[in-house]
């Protein structure tokens, strides 16, 4: 029973360790900084989770921040409307209780709108990537394009979550929503989202996903369900940006349509390419840098004006740099792995170049 | 690599692409443990008769059957896993996976652990330069190289029915016989049926049994490959000789 007991000290070791991090972080790490933890951390599951769409099994999908916004609004306007029936041992307004009764306090109800924005955005991922998925080529890239800017246009347009102006919560009734997000529930869900891209990586389902993105047509002669293993990436990637757009929207006061364009699904994208497609800890790395660069340029530059307005041009040359320089990305397709510092690991070495 | 009593049987089959009728009606069989070798000009169908088989594109009328099954409308995966298999025309390995993978993507479909360790061990004995560069990126292997692996793995699926498309396709004349001679002891040892598709009339004639030929989307001439080889039309078209002996 020793890979399940390894199993249990890993899972049992991740949450002690994220619930003492959740506690002592915010007092001690100064505020700017800690936002930049918590915001890189929300970035990675959006990362990681394209990464399985667009990385492993080599689609494009341009509307990542799409799914996001249906986990987020759907997250939100769940706490909020279901304050009365379903939450109502929380808040109307105002932080949770210090410590780890507020973590207690809070557990219940970040799980449901989790799981509940994951579901929605699952749902909806299906929906919208089935008919287009079974087609080739780029219709991925238009529909997804396109179901990005209908959420968003959709949202603008919903007065009960605010429509343009953003939503905070119920004003009227003096429900906002509630800030449960702490930095467990970010991370767990980190932790969970490169797991289960991992060992999804180093199965021979993970396999699959490969194979589709190197050679559809070898990968269906060797009795890979194309169709299948594309829509099931397509799922599970929309189901962690539902999960991340819960996190986000009980992180953020107020949740605005415009967070969740065309532009930010852009960033995504270049955080996805940047890694190098198809490296999860790429993935991670570029989420990390893409989010705290310009929170550093914006917090030691101060008050320069349209920094933000540059973002898609720079991150847009970045690529092309990228494309020019270093086509596989910055940390290449392969993985950062324990056997990369320490001479240990399972596998023989990678590419032994001269024969035994 | 099972022997088994099923037999392909392909009946009037019409394939379109668009307007293209690349398939006018094709009827043939594949017996179990038969080698059987399909010859004809660039653009006769040969792939697309391939292809059809294994469902990587939709016949338009006819039939399809393997044994019981009627595999006419099955998805590519289900043909796989009832023993079809077919490694297509250019090799299409996965240039960026290392060979052991792709060997294992052979195995996909299977998850008979011991069967597929057995197998593995079986194409590395039989391609011993994929063992020796195992761990190496596909992409970076040789062009014979390339097509042992295209062959191990579709071996590695537990084919009944093993369809090659031009295995021997721009290989050098030693290591195109050294491919023909495996793909014999593989039909000979293993009882694995073969469907052939060769430009190279010669050597595959050599090693079928039987063969057909293709001309614009119809079967005109079909045998044995010893009467093919001595048909006087064969040898004009295919074998490269004038006239009769
Ligand atoms: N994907 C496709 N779309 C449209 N037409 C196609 C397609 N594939 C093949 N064809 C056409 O169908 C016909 C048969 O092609 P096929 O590839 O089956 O020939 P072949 O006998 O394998 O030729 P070769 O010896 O050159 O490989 C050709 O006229 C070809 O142009
Ligand atoms: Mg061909």
């Amino acid at each position: 029973m020793a890979p399940l007991l390894r199993r249990a000290l890993f899972i049992g070791g991740t949450v002690v360790v994220l619930l003492v991090l959740s506690l002592v972080l915010p007092q001690t790490l100064d505020p700017v900084v800690f936002r930049i933890v918590m915001l890189s951390g929300i970035a990675i599951i959006m990362a990681v989770s394209l990464n399985l769409i667009n990385g492993f099994t080599g689609q494009f999908s341009i509307g990542h921040a799409g799914f996001q916004a249906l986990g987020a609004y759907g997250a939100a306007a769940l706490t909020v409307y279901g304050h009365n029936a379903l939450f109502g041992y929380l808040p109307k307004a105002g932080p949770l209780q210090p410590g780890l009764a507020g973590f207690f306090q809070g557990a219940p109800a970040i799980l449901i709108a989790m799981l509940a924005s994951g579901l929605l955005a699952a749902a909806v991922g299906y929906l919208v990537g089935l008919p287009s998925l079974r087609l080739r080529g780029d219709y991925l890239a238009i529909v997804t394009l396109g179901f990005g800017e209908i959420i968003r246009v959709v949202i603008e347009n919903t007065d009960v979550v605010g429509g343009p102006r953003g939503f905070s919560g119920n004003v009227e009734a003096g429900v906002l929503t509630p800030r449960l997000t702490s930095f467990f529930w970010v991370y767990l869900v980190v932790v969970l989202v490169v797991v289960v891209s991992r060992n999804l990586r180093f199965s021979v389902q993970g396999l699959g996903f490969l194979a589709v993105r190197e050679d559809e047509i070898a990968a269906q002669a060797m009795g890979v369900d194309t169709t299948r293993t594309k829509v099931i990436a397509f799922v599970l990637g929309a189901f962690f940006a539902g999960v991340a757009g819960a996190l986000y929207a009980h992180y953020e006061f107020t949740l605005s349509p415009t967070s969740f364009g065309f532009v930010r699904s852009f960033d995504f994208v270049t955080m996805v390419v940047l890694g190098g497609l198809g490296s999860i800890t790429g993935s991670v790395l570029a989420a990390v840098l893409l989010t705290a660069l310009p929170e550093v340029l914006r917090s030691s530059l101060g008050s320069v004006q349209g920094l933000d307005q540059y973002r898609l041009v720079t991150y847009a040359l970045l690529l092309i740099i990228l494309m020019i320089v270093r086509p596989q990305g910055i940390f290449g397709r392969g993985e950062l792995r324990r056997d990369t510092f320490f001479r240990r690991g399972k596998r023989p070495p990678a590419t032994p170049l001269t024969g035994a | 690599m099972a022997p088994s009593s099923d037999r392909l049987v392909l009946e009037d089959l019409h394939v379109y692409y668009d307007a293209i009728h690349a398939l006018r009606g094709v009827s043939l069989t594949v017996s179990p443990g038969e080698i059987v070798t399909l010859i004809g000009a660039n653009g006769a169908g040969k792939s697309t008769l391939l292809r059809a088989i294994s469902g990587l594109v939709r016949a338009r009328s006819g039939r399809v059957a393997f044994g019981e099954a009627d595999i006419t409308r099955a998805p590519a995966s289900v043909i796989v896993r009832r023993g079809v298999v077919h490694s297509p025309e250019g090799r299409r390995i996965f240039a960026n996976m290392s060979v052991r993978e792709n060997l294992e993507l052979g195995a996909f479909s299977r998850n008979d652990k011991a069967g597929i360790a057995r197998d593995m061990e079986h194409v590395l004995t039989l391609f011993p330069r994929l063992r020796e560069r195992i761990g190496q990126n596909a992409g970076t292997l040789s062009g014979g190289e390339q097509q042992m692996l295209a062959i191990g793995r579709a071996l590695l699926t537990r084919p009944k029915l093993l369809m090659l498309d031009e295995p021997s396709l721009g290989l050098a004349p030693n290591l195109e016989r050294e491919i023909f001679r495996t793909v014999e002891n593989i039909n000979r040892e293993s009882g694995v049926a073969v469907l052939l598709v060769e430009q190279n009339a010669h050597l595959a004639l050599a090693v079928a049994h039987r063969g057909y030929v293709l001309e614009t989307g119809r079967i005109t001439l079909e045998g044995t490959a010893r009467d093919l080889q001595s048909n006087p039309e064969v040898k004009k078209a295919y074998l490269g000789e004038e006239g009769a002996p």
